[in-house]
């Protein structure tokens, strides 16, 4: 996974900071509805990180405009509301013609269901491995401890 | 402002969301995150936008397509 990306600061997040380790990345958005799912996501962070593994945030307002703050208010409201100690990257647009890197190269992978393409809302979730595969995607309503993903995480880890 | 119920938009009807993002319906979506609702989108090179709403609420239509008229 060698991709361009900062941190909500707009510091370099090199690349060697997530090879080989499990990552969950996570489209999220302050004034969604599934703001909580921030609680689950911080949980996992904290049963696996010691493991290998991190949630990786990225601020995205292209779903309702549910993302307008400033970086320092993204920070504060998910460090300040729901303690989180997972990095977030810059805000980028997951969606469309001028979709990040990142999100064209997720995009092609299937739910479960086997859909592919767009990102269909906030909080939609990609586990990739360790060696840079994408293992599973999960759609926005799979809520971040749910066993699908749990289980994902622990077979990616073992 | 003109509001119009959600299931009477029409594709090129121009939307203002909430939050005040104007935009242009290239795609409408039915049973967004199975809930029913429809689901207006915009993908265009100005931008690529989703605004929700459930069928029988209103939603500001800035500009009505009049391309069939």
């Amino acid at each position: 996974m060698d991709f361009d990306l900062a941190r909500i600061d707009g510091s370099p997040l090199p690349a060697d900071e997530l090879t080989g380790k499990a990552v969950l990345i996570v489209n999220v958005a302050s004034r969604c509805g599934l703001t909580p799912q921030y609680e689950g996501l911080e949980r996992l962070q904290q049963r696996y990180s010691d493991a290998g593994f991190t949630v990786l945030g990225v601020p995205c307002n292209q779903f309702a405009g549910q993302e307008p703050g400033t970086p320092e208010e993204i920070q504060q409201f998910c460090s300040a509301t729901y303690g989180t100690t997972f990095p977030l990257t810059e805000k980028l647009d997951v969606n469309g013609r001028h979709s990040h890197p990142l999100y064209q190269w997720l995009t092609q992978t299937p739910d479960a269901d086997g859909a592919a393409g767009e990102v269909e809302w906030n909080f939609e979730k990609f586990l990739i491995s360790p060696i840079g595969e994408i293992v599973a995607r999960f759609r926005p309503t799979v809520a971040p401890e749910d066993e699908t993903v749990t289980k994902a995480i622990q077979a990616v880890l073992a | 402002m003109t509001m119009i119920r959600a299931d009477r938009v029409k594709l090129g009807d121009r939307l203002r969301s909430r939050d005040g993002t104007e935009m242009t319906v290239t795609r409408i979506d039915e049973n967004f995150l199975g809930s029913g609702m429809l689901a207006f989108v915009e993908d265009s090179d100005r931008q690529w936008f989703k605004m929700p709403a459930a069928a029988d609420r209103e939603v500001e239509l800035l500009e009505a397509d009049s391309s069939e008229s």
